[in-house]
């Protein structure tokens, strides 16, 4: 077993799909913050 | 108490469930951290694993959590700025439990790998800067943490690969490894209970209205080191018959997880509380004060509610995903897992004495990488590197952008 499956396996490190989707996330949020931050400078 | 948009004991009780609703998601998310590589190597069952994590997870939050709730509280933000602002300051708490202990549960239901220190921390980072912008982050105390996330890992990584290399060439390798492992074994065990009793009495029974003197820290210390190396060499001696058996020297490497698992769970519960009950304790704070003080004690409710909250959500969910992850692992033998595990909870209780809130999950993945290299498996590429990273930087902005979504939502609903 490698490292990188045992880290899959711990749920330590995200597979090919879960790492997609957690960064679709990752910029939507990023967006979410950048709206907040030009509303609150208005 | 007029100031407030709520009664305070109405506003006290919502703050408590909201920090027990976090705590509940940290110990469903994260036991599999602490007792994952035990199932898996077989060296506890599930039902063991959980009693182990229950008693341990509860000693380190009620009796450790204290310094890094300090830092949570009070580290990310001055609170003085929000002194003609307190119930901003509480809703912006509030939301950034709220935005915490959703993110983990999405994160937890998809199986994604995130951190609830993270979590938190970018959830805090968010409030501020829609309340009070950029300027209003202590990016000094900031990046004193975030390094504190790049240094742990490395740390625990090394030492994984230093420990794992002391056990190979002092026992695995020798002519007779039963026997220098029923020798040297409760040394590892008497290291790891000097660590982890070192650490509490020295920072975190303060915090539970318990000081000792300096001559008392060291006695305390070593009393519990040598009475748990006592009780390993018992076991191994008992077992000696399984240890000399062949290939029973892991038999002995899984009497020491269990050691190396208690540490784990011991040390995240003294780390994560923090990211449930920091929060928590700013609110109660401005509540019981009637203001922002700039020093105040951490009252012990707090810390229970924190350490209940784990233990509920590791017995109720998380002997789930400790069977998920515990069958998957077939590989993790206990000379390696119990490497990987000291290493981690070594880091950890460190950063809990610092005062730092750091990934128990990231200190385990170069807890895991140090050993693998140390073994000599094929080690990750760097491509494989760069997408843990990034999933592990995925968890700040969302920690920030749920907690503008429920700090706006919250202020609509009162109206502030």
């Amino acid at each position: 077993m490698t490292t990188k499956q045992i880290l899959k396996a711990h749920r330590l490190m995200p597979n090919k799909s879960q790492y997609r989707q957690m960064l679709n996330v990752g910029f939507a949020c990023l967006w979410v913050i950048l709206i907040a931050l030009i509303y609150s400078l208005v | 108490m007029d100031f407030l948009f709520l009664e305070p004991t109405t506003l006290l009780i919502i703050a408590a469930l909201v920090g027990f609703f976090m705590a509940f998601g940290i110990g469903a998310n994260d036991v599999a951290n602490s007792m994952g590589t035990s199932v898996g190597s077989k060296a506890l069952t599930i039902k063991q694993a959980i009693f182990v994590a229950a008693i341990f997870e509860f000693l380190g939050a009620f009796l450790a959590g204290g310094e890094v709730t300090a830092t949570i509280r009070k580290g990310i933000v001055d609170p003085a700025l929000y002194t003609n602002d307190i119930n901003i300051f509480i809703l912006g708490m509030l939301a950034s439990l709220l935005a915490g202990g959703t993110w983990l549960y999405i994160a937890s239901s998809r199986g994604w790998p995130v951190s609830t220190t993270h979590s938190i921390v970018g959830a805090i980072i968010g409030f501020v800067l829609i309340s009070k912008g950029v300027d209003a982050v202590s990016w000094g105390k900031v990046s004193n943490i975030v390094m504190s996330w790049v240094t742990s890992p490395l740390f625990s990584g090394i030492f994984a690969f230093v420990i794992y290399i002391s056990a190979k060439k002092l026992i695995l390798n020798r002519k007779n490894p039963g026997e220098a492992a029923i020798q040297l074994i409760p040394f590892y065990a008497f290291y790891v209970a000097v660590v982890l009793s070192l650490v509490t009495v020295r920072k975190g029974l303060s915090h539970v209205g318990i000081d000792l003197s300096e001559g008392e820290i060291y006695f305390y210390t070593l009393f519990f080191g040598v009475l748990v190396s006592l009780i390993t060499a018992y076991l191994l001696r008992a077992n000696r018959s399984k240890i000399m058996a062949a290939n029973g020297i892991e038999y002995a490497f899984g009497l020491l997880m269990i050691v190396s698992a208690s540490a784990m769970a011991f040390a995240h519960g003294s780390n994560d509380v923090a990211n449930a009950i920091g929060p928590l304790a700013a609110i109660v704070s401005v509540v019981s004060t009637g203001g922002i003080a700039a020093k105040s004690a951490l009252p012990v409710w707090i810390l229970l509610v924190g350490g209940i909250g784990i233990v509920f959500g590791l017995a109720i969910l998380g002997h789930r995903v400790i069977r998920t992850v515990g069958k998957k692992i077939t590989e993790l033998t206990p000379s390696l897992g119990f490497s990987a595990e000291i290493a981690t909870a070594s880091t950890v209780v460190a950063a809990t004495y610092l005062g730092f809130p750091i990934s128990t999950t990231h200190t385990l993945v170069g807890g895991v990488i140090g050993v693998g290299l140390a073994k000599g498996v094929e080690h990750l590429n760097l491509s494989s590197i760069g997408k843990i990273i990034i999933s592990w930087l995925v968890t700040i902005p969302a920690g920030a952008a749920f907690t503008v979504l429920f700090y706006v939502l919250l202020r609509v609903i009162t109206n502030q």
